[in-house]
């Protein structure tokens, strides 16, 4: 055996406060450039989107109770899912975890003292809230009726609502995405600690990485295709105007050129969370790692390359339809791959069930149910059939709320105690854990079903015959409602009451768990030594040693 | 003291390394930049495949004197620019002054010619809308992308100068040395934007002229 | 910074500055010429020919002005993999965009005329 340092160094005590004690005025907090602070200036930005635009889909799940609407005029609908798409896209899951805890842990998990511009760091969140400024007029003024997608000529010519507010709004948002990217991108390649290679990276750096070469490449694009919005809808300018001789769909292919990557976007961090949660607690070192690795590579390029299944009905070729549906079927594979790989990373393992372990099993069922039926939309013919019903709506609720919004829990939990020094309590986490799945479940299963048999998108008057599945799904939604209030109470009050967590209340490997928590400003007080493969829960080959009783304590004391 | 303390950041841990990170974070800076403007070269390549004849009839009435001076100038602008660079490596801190007060100076004699051109192009109502004088739609897709390359490249250009003189202040008041890891990062940005415009010149001052 | 220098060191100086222009300025009248070429190959009725020579003149300047003027060729390949990355992105990009344009099939008047676009009849 090579020579390894023990995976579970202790840290000495230094004395010195943690990074929470560096100055508790506001000044410090937004003139700060430590990327912890940054990451929970993000997080609490995040969330106040998040309830908006919760609300937002409150009153259409409302709304669509009565097959007639109840309360709704048809453009306040319009503008009601506008807003949800527009806030739950970019302005929660985009930054969501590559935000929140990409900039807290990416530093940590390299073994590095912050990102590698700091300053830059702070720039995009400040670009983040001045774009939130502008959805924020948007809201105010009464909002933008277009659906997220923004397509063009409604967009450009015949939109009532504040369009050019919202199409700004996600520009200047787009801008803090490419910061952060670029930010994260050369922090891994250039700060890494010395003996810290490439494939002894946790794989939620590698996720990170991934998303960062998305975020980078893929943003642009949509940036300017909503720059070229705004240029035709305030000045004229004949952009994808047909009667000058424009195409409308030329948008649609800039659009969902960013828009497609930009769902990658959404769950390879997602993939990279839960890949750490289920090795910690199962106890097992993550099944092919390399594979692992080159699965999220993989789903990070090919994405790019598959953006025309969103235009199977929009007026492309047959030609460029069989392309699309072809590369689409190729890049569900890697997502398979990963799936197997997790699956086989719990085998023989010693499973416990804290609540991140309970969200990245509910991830890894809803991310299977929700990637299968993509292959359903990947097929033309079928595709034909359900486009812009509610299947869509379920396939892509399934990956985004299912799988995305539970990795973001699981995360969440898991580094809780790092980040506060706080211990959630266990059984309301897990409580709302289970609430979440099953309230999930009750929302959109019902929504397959309906957009199958032809329940269109974006409509609030509909057959009689859907009601029974609208009913269903609403109260799914109030209980999906009650699951997410219940963390904003419990991590509240941990911070005041929780107990107080060790440097490793997981025993979990990873450099992050191996300084205080909450770390100190810089991170670590001594460089930490890197010279063994991640998740070595156990010997490679061998499961752990049945002798090995050691338990995971979550209400650990310091070690 | 060492001129170079002062060039280290955090959270670097030697200037050898901030200089590569910095030089990492402005290319994939600029990777982002490729596709930003990509997106409009991928409308103007399928506009111009399906309306050739159009664009090379709106193309005639751009103006290559202003074009190709402006070309011109910004190539300069990009020797200055990389004199600048190798002086500020030698440490030769007056001759970088002069280099990048040659450059902004360059680059606002870009903005002059730009301004000077586009009142000539509204001067004959070469603006898309209901004064333009050409009748076969199609060429008013060709003047928008005019206006639309030339604006975003214009603006480009701006944050460019105002960079590179926020720069000369900071050297010229010894804030910050120059053999430090700023003008790596100025001088590929600068090179990029003059780059740029060497793909929009043939693609709007060349079309339609034989 | 005092500019007082003994004479020796002025003229190495001016050595110096000999040294950090020459490569700058040859690389600057290359660029020239090749846009002089552009400009003037415009003007030659060449057909197809015309755009493809001016796109092509214009990578070389590019190539030139990456390699020389930006130092690519000295830079670490990291570096020459991003600015290459940025470039197969966009390839990915003009690729799959015009397979879709390259094969649409123009709707012709006569198609509209005889009814051919109408929706098939559904058989249930």
């Amino acid at each position: 055996m090579t020579d390894m340092t023990l995976p579970f160094a202790p840290v000495e005590e230094t004395g010195h406060g943690s990074y929470l004690d560096e100055g508790h005025t506001l000044v410090s907090w937004l003139a700060t450039t430590d990327h912890k602070r940054i990451g929970i200036l993000y997080a609490l930005s995040i969330t106040v989107f998040f309830f908006i635009a919760g609300i937002a889909i409150g009153l259409v799940r409302l709304e669509l109770i009565e097959p007639n609407g109840m309360f709704l005029t048809n453009d306040a609908y319009d503008r009601l899912f506008t807003l949800h798409g527009i806030l739950m896209v970019w302005f929660f899951l985009v930054p969501s975890i590559p935000a929140t805890m990409g900039n807290f842990l990416l530093p940590l998990m390299i073994g590095a003292r912050d990102v590698a511009f700091p300053r830059l760091n702070l720039i995009s969140w400040y670009l983040f809230v001045f774009a939130g400024g502008f959805v924020a007029y948007m809201l105010i003024s009464g909002g933008a009726d277009t659906g997220w997608t923004f397509y063009p000529p409604f967009s450009t010519d015949y939109a009532n609502g504040h369009v050019i507010a919202a199409a700004a709004g996600v520009f200047v948002a787009g801008f803090s995405s490419i910061a952060t990217g670029v930010n994260f991108i050369t922090t891994t390649h250039m700060l890494r600690a010395p003996g810290m290679t490439w494939f002894r990276l946790p794989l939620f750096v590698w996720a990170i990485y991934a998303v960062s070469l998305v975020m980078v490449l893929a943003t642009p694009v949509l940036a300017m295709s909503l720059l070229l919005i705004i240029a035709e809808r305030a000045f004229g300018l004949p952009v994808f105007d047909a009667a000058r001789g424009g195409d409308p769909v030329l948008f649609q292919h800039l659009f969902w050129f960013y828009s497609h990557p930009a769902v990658y976007i959404m769950i390879l961090p997602a993939m990279g969370v839960v890949s750490e949660v289920f090795a910690c607690f199962a106890r097992r070192q993550v099944f092919g790692y390399s594979f692992m690795v080159y699965a999220l590579l993989a789903i990070a390029v090919i994405g790019f390359m598959v953006w025309g299944h969103h235009m199977f009905v929009a007026g492309q070729s047959q030609l460029a339809t069989l392309v699309f549906s072809f590369l689409t079927f190729i890049v569900a594979v890697p997502s398979a791959i990963k799936v197997f790989n997790w699956t086989a990373t719990l085998y023989q393992g010693q499973i416990s069930f804290e609540a991140p372990m309970l969200y990245s099993l509910g991830f890894l069922g809803l991310f299977t149910i929700g990637g299968l039926t993509g292959l359903y939309l990947a097929s033309g013919p079928i595709d034909i059939q359900v486009h812009d019903t509610y299947f869509v709506i379920a396939h892509f609720h399934y990956i985004m709320v299912g799988a995305s919004v539970s990795a973001f829990m699981a995360g969440i939990h898991y580094w809780w105690p790092k980040v506060t020094g706080r211990m959630y309590h266990e059984f309301w986490a897990q409580f709302a854990a289970i609430t979440m799945f099953l309230g999930f479940n009750m929302t959109f299963m019902p929504q397959f079903l309906m957009g199958w048999e032809g329940m269109m998108r974006r409509y609030h008057h509909y057959p009689p015959v859907f009601q029974i599945w609208h009913v269903f799904s609403s109260a799914g939604a109030a209980i999906l409602a009650v699951a997410y209030l219940m963390p904003l109470v419990y991590l509240s009050w941990s911070l005041k009451a929780g107990a107080r967590a060790g440097n490793n209340p997981w025993q979990a490997t990873g450099l992050e768990w191996q300084t205080t928590s909450p770390p100190p400003k810089r991170n670590f007080t001594r460089q930490p030594p890197v010279s063994s493969a991640p998740y070595m829960y156990h010997e490679t080959g061998q499961p752990r040693s049945s002798d090995d009783r050691r338990p995971i304590r979550p209400h650990g004391e310091a070690q | 003291m060492n001129d170079l303390s002062r060039a280290l950041q955090e959270p670097w841990p030697d200037l050898a390394t901030q200089r590569t990170g910095v030089g990492v974070g402005i290319w994939v800076f600029l990777a982002s930049e490729i596709l930003f403007f990509s997106a409009l070269f991928v409308i103007y390549a399928v506009y111009r495949n399906f309306n050739a004849q159009a664009f090379a009839a709106a193309a005639k009435h751009t103006e290559l004197l202003y074009g190709t001076l402006n070309t011109g100038l910004l190539l300069t602008s990009s020797m200055t620019m990389t004199v600048a660079l190798r002086a500020a490596s030698a440490q030769l801190r007056r001759l970088t002054l002069a280099c990048l007060v040659l450059t902004i100076l360059l680059g606002l004699s870009f903005l002059l010619c730009k301004g000077l051109e586009y009142h000539d192009d509204l001067q004959k109502d070469l603006f898309p809308g209901a004064a333009f004088p050409l009748s076969s739609p199609p060429t008013q897709l060709f003047w928008m992308l005019y206006w639309i390359m030339t604006g975003i490249h214009a603006v480009h250009l701006c944050a460019g100068i105002a960079v590179v003189t926020a720069v000369a202040v900071l050297f010229w008041r010894q804030i910050v040395p120059v053999q430090g890891s700023t003008m790596e990062g100025v001088a590929t940005y600068w090179h990029f934007v003059d780059s740029v415009w060497l793909v929009l010149y043939p693609l709007l001052y060349l079309v339609g002229r034989s | 910074m005092s500019d007082a220098r003994p004479a020796s060191s002025r003229s190495s100086a001016h050595a110096d500055y000999r040294r950090l222009l020459t490569a700058p300025a040859l690389v600057w009248l290359l660029l020239l010429v090749l846009l002089a070429a552009s400009v003037w190959s415009a003007f030659i009725p060449l057909g197809a020919l015309n755009p493809t020579i001016n796109l092509l003149i214009a990578a070389v300047m590019l190539l030139v002005l990456a390699t020389f003027l930006m130092d690519l060729k000295n830079a670490s390949p990291l570096l020459r993999m991003v600015a290459v990355a940025g470039l197969l992105w966009v390839s990915f990009l003009f690729a799959l965009t015009f397979t879709d344009y390259l094969s649409r099939r123009p709707i012709l008047p006569e198609q509209m005329a005889h009814g051919a676009l109408r929706a098939p009849a559904l058989h249930r």
